[in-house]
């Protein structure tokens, strides 16, 4: 697919990159070596300078013209117009004076006529007539390229994280520009002593060498950092950098900035200390040269995949396709019969590496420690397969339905259609037909369901399990798959929580969601009232008198809409609500009326009672005391959004 | 040099081959997206997983005859867009949102809400 706005960008970029590499590389690089090597006019230098002055106006020319085009594509594709009308019509208009991006583009024409004067003051002869001149035009120049920030995925959250992500991208793109723009100019003052072949100049192309690669650890070093913060904000985990189009693009990225960053080594630790034999200077500035080609050609590649990227979704907000067959997990440490193997497999790791570690850091004992380190991996290595398990290209599916009432409700009327022949109405694994099969149906309610993840679940429902399930793919859309997912979850922990409350364990038990309405007009979702413990009282015809001793901080929900709602609580009459709580009762809808749940301050139910439990929580007494018990003993703390059901066993 | 370019320009067709378009996804909305609400709403929140431009970002809530009920120019800050409701009897009704995030990408979308009981 040709798309405009991408090579608009990547052209851009370059340009924009170029520019300031070639102020920095002037003022910071090339001058400073100059002033040394040369007393007096060199004609050569002027010569190097005329170019550099003519890249710089081109480069100047190029990100304008480039600019342009990405201003008049984008607002004929926001405004619906053709490129004319856009531009006639007062869509460009629009866009510059009343979006981020165009606001950006204002400042960076005005940087655009500054640094143009600029330009213009550097002289071929003496170069800028005074040092902060030269200063200056790195500045303007590298605020060019940083502005860039402000056009793309830097910045678009909401907040204080949101600055901080903007501020980084923008250093990251400074940094970059100058680093990759320096490049060219580098491979023409390698160029300029070859054709020179004498000593001064080969003492010029080492000194230059040496500065450039000085600045480069810098770079390396920031462009490390402000690149992780990108990674962090964008990405966000290591199963999203592996398993999306934008982590996978960022990992190509990563390779070829380390190929740079290796050609740039070999040019400073390898080739440099060699100019100082005259014989052998002129091969190997031939070498530099090539090496600096080499370099500009991957900071090409690497600007038309930064191009790519701004184009593309940010993997923080895209379903991850993991591609690997197996994923790590944790779970043999859980497991009683092979923790002893994973912890001897664990330290084995640890020394070995540390030994590996010890073994290139300390001249003494390198050999011994580099083998008995290499040895330790060599014997956990057929072994390490325990710290991993079978994998889906879903496995890291995020769920879409939220943990909601509704989801449940539906997930259950489903799993009745299609699910409980087999795994039993209550998904014990024990349906009507489950005695015929070999192997048996799993029973969904027992602890193995914790250990898989929703995509692994999502995957087995979609494409069914070898002989022993059937696919439902074709049968049940992808909404109502993970339907079922929230079912099972459900299920599982409501078998649980009986047992678990009653026992005064702080088990977490993450709490359907449901929407309320709210006397002040406000309507949030269970999920919102976190950092409170929430009443959540089930009202039927039973109720009335219970409803009228209620603190006015209880929840109410509903279970015959003819219920009064003159008081002051939050309630609603979601028959949904009543459907997903019945299963955490154990009881039928029919059987909820009076049961009363306590949500604890981060949102796990942690307590139930229904009217004939001792003690009593219709007494306001008893009932303070068992909310400031939950207050007290805070459950498992988890991800707010997203459910990822990780319990501790 | 000219084989440089060439063979970077190359490399760049082929990477140019993979360019989505999306961008501001719907995060959340209130009434909730598919969900049953007994009194009608005055107005409708939706916040988006990032910053919206205003200029560039629409609503619209349609009742099941495709009439619009809604108070027209939604308020936009920062990622949450917000609009003022007509009085809603009870009914279906669907929200078509347009969004335009400040990194300049367009995403669009819809869905129901019901008012009243069921």
């Amino acid at each position: 697919m040709f798309e405009p706005l991408m090579l608009a960008r990547t052209v851009h970029f370059a340009a924009a990159a170029m520019l300031s590499g070639v102020t920095f590389f002037v003022l910071f690089v090339a001058e400073p070596v100059w002033a040394r090597a040369f007393r007096g006019p060199e004609g050569a230098v002027t010569g190097l300078r005329r170019q550099f002055v003519r890249l710089a106006w081109m480069m100047l020319v190029l990100s304008v013209a480039s600019g342009f085009v990405w201003l008049v594509v984008l607002a004929s594709r926001l405004t619906g117009q053709s490129l004319q009308a856009a531009m006639a019509g007062g869509g460009v208009w629009k866009v510059l004076t009343e979006t981020r991006f165009g606001n950006d583009w204002l400042v960076r024409a005005v940087l655009v006529v500054l640094i143009a004067i600029s330009i213009k003051r550097l002289e071929p002869l003496r170069g800028w007539p005074s040092r902060w001149e030269g200063v200056i035009a790195v500045l303007l120049s590298g605020a060019f390229m940083a502005s860039l920030a402000w056009a793309g995925h830097g910045g678009a959250n909401a907040g204080l994280a949101g600055v901080f992500q903007v501020v980084a991208d923008a250093l990251h793109l400074a940094t970059a520009g100058a680093w990759i723009g320096g490049l060219l100019p580098f491979a023409m003052v390698m160029a300029c002593s070859l054709r020179a072949r004498n000593e001064a100049w080969n003492l010029v192309a080492a000194d230059v060498t040496r500065r450039f690669s000085a600045f480069g650890v810098i770079v390396v070093g920031v462009l490390l950092l402000t690149g992780l913060s990108n990674t962090w904000f964008l990405v966000g985990s290591l199963p999203r950098l592996l398993g999306t189009t934008y982590g996978q693009l960022l990992l190509l990225k990563i390779a070829l900035v380390i190929t740079m960053v290796a050609v740039a080594a070999v040019n400073r630790l390898v080739l440099m200390p060699r100019l100082r034999d005259a014989a052998g200077a002129t091969g190997v500035l031939i070498r530099l040269r090539h090496n600096g080609l080499i370099e500009i050609a991957l900071g090409l590649v690497i600007l038309a995949v930064v191009g790519t990227l701004g184009t593309t979704p940010p993997a923080a907000h895209t379903q991850v396709q993991w591609p690997f067959s197996v994923r790590l997990s944790a779970e043999s440490f859980n497991d009683p019969t092979s923790r002893t193997m994973a912890l001897a497999l664990l330290a084995a790791m640890v020394a070995g590496t540390a030994l590996i570690f010890l073994g290139v850091l300390v001249r003494r004992w390198r050999w011994p420690m580099l083998a008995s380190g290499g040895a330790l991996w060599l014997l956990a290595m057929p072994w390490l397969e325990i710290f991993t398990v079978k994998a889906y290209p879903t496995s890291f599916y995020a769920s879409p339905t939220g943990f909601s009432v509704q989801s449940i409700a539906r997930g259950e009327a489903l799993f009745l259609q299609n699910c409980s022949s087999c795994h039993g109405p209550d998904g014990h694994g024990d349906g009507p037909a489950a005695k015929d099969l070999q192997p048996p149906p799993a029973d969904l309610t027992a602890g193995h369901i914790y250990a898989h993840s929703d995509g692994d679940l999502f995957w087995w429902i979609t494409h069914g399990i070898g002989n022993a399930m059937p696919a439902f793919g074709a049968s049940i859309d992808p909404t109502g798959r993970w339907n079922l997912i929230d079912f099972i979850h459900a299920n599982a922990d409501a078998a649980r929580f009986a047992s678990a409350a009653d026992a005064g364990m702080s088990n977490s038990f993450l709490t359907p969601d449901f929407a309320v309405d709210c006397a002040d007009g406000s309507s949030p979702v269970i999920g919102d009232l976190r950092g409170r413990v929430l009443h959540l009282v089930f009202a039927g015809a039973h109720s009335v008198a219970r409803l009228r001793t209620l603190e006015p901080t209880a929840i109410v929900v509903r279970l015959d809409p003819s219920i009064s709602t003159d008081g002051p609580f939050c309630s609603t009459d979601d028959p949904d609500a009543a459907k997903a709580f019945a299963l955490y009762a154990e009881s039928s809808v029919e059987e909820l009326d009076g049961t009363e749940f306590v949500v604890d301050q981060s949102g796990s139910l942690r307590s139930s009672w229904h009217p004939g439990l001792v003690p009593d929580w219709t007494d306001p007494k008893v009932f303070a005391e068992v909310v400031d018990n939950i207050r007290r003993t805070p459950s498992a703390t988890r991800a707010a959004p997203g459910h990822t059901h990780i319990h501790g066993t | 040099m000219r084989m440089i370019i060439a063979i970077s320009s190359a490399l760049l067709t082929l990477v140019a081959a993979e360019a989505a378009w999306a961008h501001a996804f719907l995060d959340r909305a209130e009434p909730r997206v598919g969900s049953s609400v007994a009194a009608a709403p005055r107005q409708l929140s939706l916040w988006f997983t990032q910053n919206l431009e205003p200029a560039f970002s629409t609503v619209e809530v349609q009742n099941s005859a495709g009439g619009r009920v809604d108070q027209g120019k939604p308020r936009i800050a920062a990622n949450v867009m917000r609009v003022g409701l007509k009085p809603l009897p009870p009914g279906t009704y669907r929200v078509l949102w347009h969004a335009l995030s400040v990194d300049t990408h367009t995403t669009e979308g819809s869905f129901s809400f019901h008012v009243g009981s069921q």
